[in-house]
């Protein structure tokens, strides 16, 4: 397997690994301290609105950010950790990895929007596993820039003209 | 000659202007969006919810990741003015970094002169917040206390020269992570591909 870009990969591995971390919030240790204030709280404060009937709770304090996004870093970061293992996935033209994160873009919005105009209430795991499927599909995007699987060639195209200058 | 020409070919344009036109847009609406949350709350009566009512909830809940979509605002701006522009991944995250850094000093600007237009601002958002604490069912009295006692504290350090600079440099750090994921992102979806 041919890698590429290694700095820039291990950089995004530590950075998400370290958000996911963050974003357990204080419970994970204990801290103590009410939680609304606990750094990690407010590290997170730009990036998500934490309102802790919407999060998981660990030790009796809810985490930094809500079910959805702790679904999104922990996907993403377990996803980038995994990547030499799927990196050789090909996928058919009309399941791209861009589609397919568009499409979870979309379903997000459409969840938080009906959940807003009550068409439906959507609950902790509904959200966390919609979450789970941007950040999936998102580092999915990256499955073909930092590690190269070579294709045996089975000799079939041999001769032929397979490329097309566009 | 050959110097210069080839210093031609390694020149990409500037960036900087994509970079701020997306922290001015981000930083503001980011903004907007809080201070309509705030004053909702303040302007509510206490309902013994953690954060107020429920037009809170809506502004919070449309504020979630808002913080990280201006990198990729700003690399859709940079292709499109330069038209047929490769933008590698690296630079995709550089340019999501200086986003980040940007948006969050627009907001650290404009919290702070919001503070000089409406001076009672945090003053009243501590009060309505400790309103709805103490009007919450089935909390300890004694924790309760504590909970006032951490919001006021909190509220009194955050006008201070060391809170204002913490809770720039957290914004700064988790959004500059989080943009420079979107900002690889929008250079996949936007830059021209390298091969």
């Amino acid at each position: 397997m041919q890698t590429k870009q290694l700095k820039l990969y291990f950089l995004v591995l530590v950075l998400t690994c370290g958000i996911v971390l963050v974003a357990l919030g204080g419970g994970l240790w204990n801290q103590s301290g009410f939680w609304l204030f606990q750094w990690q709280h407010q590290a997170f404060q730009m990036l998500c609105h934490q309102l802790p009937e919407r999060s998981f709770w660990i030790n009796g304090q809810p985490m930094a950010v809500c079910s959805r996004c702790l679904g999104i870093y922990s996907a993403f970061a377990i996803f980038w950790i995994t990547m030499p293992l799927w990196a050789k996935w090909t996928f058919p033209n009309l399941l791209s990895p861009k589609k397919l994160a568009l499409s979870a873009l979309i379903l997000n919005f459409i969840d938080v929007v009906g959940n807003m105009l009550g068409f439906w209430q959507n609950t902790l795991l509904s959200r966390l596993v919609l979450g789970i499927l941007l950040g999936s599909t998102g580092a999915l995007i990256f499955s073909r820039d930092f590690f190269l699987t070579t294709i045996k060639s089975k000799g079939i195209n041999h001769g032929r003209v397979t490329t097309t200058n566009s | 000659m050959e110097e210069s020409q080839q210093q031609t070919v390694n020149e990409q344009p500037s960036y900087w202007t994509s970079v701020g036109i997306a922290a001015l847009i981000f930083g503001i609406l980011y903004f907007a969006i809080s201070l309509i949350g705030g004053y909702a709350m303040i302007n509510s009566e206490p309902s013994g919810s953690m954060f107020g009512n429920m037009n809170q909830t809506v502004s919070s809940s449309i504020a979630c990741l808002v913080g990280i979509c201006g990198a990729i605002l700003a690399i859709w701006h940079y292709s499109k003015t330069y038209g047929g522009l490769s933008i590698t991944l690296g630079k995709g995250a550089l340019i999501g970094l200086y986003v980040a850094i940007a948006t969050a000093i627009v907001v650290t600007v404009l919290n702070q002169f919001w503070n000089v237009i409406d001076p009672t601002y945090t003053e009243r958002l501590m009060d309505s917040m400790i309103a709805n604490f103490e009007a919450m069912e089935g909390v300890p009295e004694g924790q309760k206390q504590q909970m006032v006692d951490s919001i006021a504290s909190e509220f009194k350090n955050s006008n201070t020269l060391w809170g204002i600079t913490k809770g720039f440099l957290m914004n700064t750090v988790i959004l500059g992570i989080g943009n420079l994921i979107t900002g690889m992102i929008g250079a996949k979806i936007f830059g021209k591909d390298e091969g």
